[in-house]
């Protein structure tokens, strides 16, 4: 098993967003003006490794660049820098046929799958359009095809017909999830797949996502900003804060022995329910903007430990325990 | 222990008439808050518990209206005013802070424009006096530097940050009751504990009562002193925090508390509610939650009375739950 190659591998991914100085600028600051280019790291040389049929949590709060990961992972965007492997295999040295057949072994999932759906065609073509666009399904058979799919994520055959309006919220997720799995995928990026859902309805989808697992020996990448659901779900959890990844380790790890500040300060505020009434000691501050990050470790405005050096030097992802990482100078002494 | 009741709410129906005929969306919505005291009115979509805030607050738009019931602020019936009266209620003895706080603040006025004009609509003071108001209401909520922040535009402020001006405007006029909808559901943890901290600390200061509005159990468990659950339009168990959470009486409330995945052995299924909210024009007959109640019996075609299950605890349920559920360390 150890000799095996990773399903995915992400190696030193960053991707950028915003615009470097245009001519107009450029020819003004040859006459002393000051335009710089302006960049948001979105991800930041982060390295994310993921094995056949593991479940891997990633956690971070809004802009920490959660979903920038999950979209460089399933391949719809181009990194800026860093290479995306599958099986141990750059994509971007594959054969077309390779690379088709990789595109849709990786599948995602989006937190509104009405976003995802054409309000204007029924479910059964929704989830079929795909699969017989490459070929898996014959046209004729789509309504069989269908069935079986729906089945799967349990929704009733008759629902085929629908629109997607006529499917309620936690419905409308399962059909999210049978046009996923319509390319037999092999990987899933789920990006806040039950986010926008009812506790009672994420309950019937969570369940849904570990039993499709089971049966058909799925790999995640599940991404969110409950702990509690990531705790539930995966065997390994990322935490990531400002592009960069904090903290890595299995769930246990995690959860038990956190050793970023951060993922601590996570860890307290993660809302659970209790007996006793609470006094919130929050951490301070709020989180700062990705366009002008703090500098050395971005996280130290906010940090109760805090040290000078904190501020000048960015620490790096160093093991501190077997599969448990952290980048924190703290760890540094003693 | 007899803090005097702020706001009392008996029997209160509201309907929306409709094209297929009236729908009954509150049904004998009955509850009591005292001084200082936080209620958490918790329901999933659908059920009601927004509905509850906007009844209250006469916020209804047609062709919602309230139906019967009283609704008494401080001993008034607010429903036995006319517009001008409640207006003058609304925003001095009772305010309410929303889920976006966009709702609540203009995007082309500064803060302090807006916060003059709340004081300044039921007060008659100069404007320094109100901008004094105004600083001591954005320091209790945790804004830095208040001064500046009263000449800023509320674009310019986080979201987090937004929320807070939303809270210190309900706050400015000391009202008796504020009634918070999910005000923080779209903020992070890390900002949603700070929000929840500052709450905490000015109901204990002003004795301002709180109605808290989530679907979330575990934020209002380490909040609210009670809880009321809705299910369909009714409140289907109600008491203090602690009875209601460690022995949920009503199926619901305890499937909702055993589905929360955090209630739950990592990897194992979770403890799921069959089936999915009834919409509100098709109810069930009798107790809306029995088609999907594992308890329901022929008994359950009628509508279930408020019963008592223990001390400051009631349920609305003919088969429940006596032990306690056990989830909790």
């Amino acid at each position: 098993m150890s000799h095996e190659k990773p399903l995915l591998q992400l190696a030193g991914m960053t991707k950028r967003f915003g615009h470097s100085v245009d001519p107009l600028h450029r020819l003004l600051n040859k006459l002393g003006a000051s335009h710089r280019d302006q960049y948001v790291y979105a991800v930041n040389d982060v390295n994310l490794t993921v094995s056949s049929k593991e479940v891997v949590g990633l956690v971070g709060e809004s802009g920490c660049g959660k979903s920038t990961l999950g979209r460089l992972a399933v391949g719809l965007l181009e990194p800026d820098a860093g290479t995306r492997s599958w099986r141990g295999e750059d994509v971007k040295l594959m054969p077309a046929e390779a690379l088709r057949k990789t595109r849709l072994s990786v599948q995602m999932i989006f937190q509104d799958p009405y976003a995802s759906l054409n309000p204007r065609r029924r479910a059964v073509d929704a989830v079929t359009e795909a699969p017989i666009h490459h070929g898996l399904i014959a046209a004729s058979d789509k309504k069989s095809f269908a069935q079986s799919l729906f089945a799967k994520v349990g929704l009733a055959p008759e629902m085929m017909e629908r629109y997607p309006h006529q499917f309620s919220g936690g419905q409308r997720s399962r059909l999210g999830i049978a046009r996923a799995l319509a390319v037999n995928p092999e990987f899933l990026v789920c990006d806040e797949a039950v986010a926008a859902l009812d506790v009672s309805i994420q309950a019937q989808v969570l369940n849904l996502f570990m039993k499709l697992r089971a049966d058909l020996d799925l790999t995640y990448l599940f991404i969110s900003h409950d702990l509690g659901v990531v705790r539930h779900l995966a065997d390994r959890v990322v935490i990531m804060y400002l592009g960069r990844v904090v903290e890595e380790g299995t769930g246990g790890e995690i959860f038990a022995r956190a050793n970023h500040p951060y993922t601590q300060a996570l860890l307290a505020e993660m809302p659970v329910i209790r007996l006793e009434r609470k006094t919130y000691q929050p951490v301070v501050g709020e989180i700062p903007s990705p366009m002008h990050p703090p500098s050395g470790c971005h996280f130290h405005p906010r940090c109760p430990h805090a040290m000078p050096r904190c501020t000048t030097e960015a620490p790096l992802l160093r093991e501190i325990a077997p599969g448990h990482r952290s980048a924190c100078h703290l760890n540094d002494g003693s | 222990m007899t803090a005097t009741t702020q706001l009392k709410v008996e029997n209160l129906v509201t309907e929306f008439v409709t094209r297929d005929g009236v729908v009954r969306a509150l049904d004998q919505v009955s509850f009591e808050l005292r001084a200082g005291q936080i209620m958490g009115l918790v329901g999933e979509s659908g059920s009601g518990k927004s509905l509850t805030g906007f009844s209250i607050m006469g916020l209804l738009d047609a062709p919602g209206r309230v139906a019967s019931g009283r609704i008494l602020l401080k001993g008034q019936d607010l429903r036995t005013m006319n517009a001008e009266q409640l207006r003058q209620m609304r925003g001095n003895r009772m305010a309410m802070i929303f889920q976006d706080p966009m709702m609540t603040l203009n995007p082309v006025m500064k803060i302090s424009a807006q916060m003059i004009e709340a004081i300044q609509a039921h007060r008659p003071v100069s404007k320094q006096v109100a901008l004094d108001a105004c600083r001591a209401a954005l320091a209790m909520v945790g804004i830095p530097s208040p001064d500046e922040r009263l000449q800023a535009y509320p674009h310019q402020f986080s979201g987090g940050m937004r929320q807070r001006v939303a809270i210190a405007i309900a706050l400015l006029n000391q009202p008796d009751v504020i009634i918070a909808d999910e005000p923080t559901t779209a903020l992070d943890v890390t900002i949603q504990g700070q929000i929840l901290a500052e709450v905490q600390k000015i109901c204990r200061q002003t004795g301002t009562s709180v109605i808290w509005i989530t679907h979330d159990l575990s934020v209002v468990s380490g909040l609210a002193d009670h809880i009321s659950v809705m299910y369909a339009g009714r409140i289907v168990e109600q008491g203090a925090s602690d009875a209601v959470l460690a022995n949920p009486s009503h199926p619901y409330t305890r499937g909702l508390i055993r589905s929360v995945p955090a209630a739950n052995p990592p990897n194992q299924p979770l403890y799921q509610i069959p089936g999915m909210t009834p919409a509100l024009s098709q109810l069930p007959k009798g107790c809306a939650f029995s088609p999907r109640c594992e308890r329901s019996t022929q008994a359950c075609q009628e509508v279930p009375l408020m019963t008592p299950m223990g001390e400051d605890h009631i349920a609305r349920c003919f088969h429940p739950y006596r032990e306690p559920l056990g989830l909790m360390s």
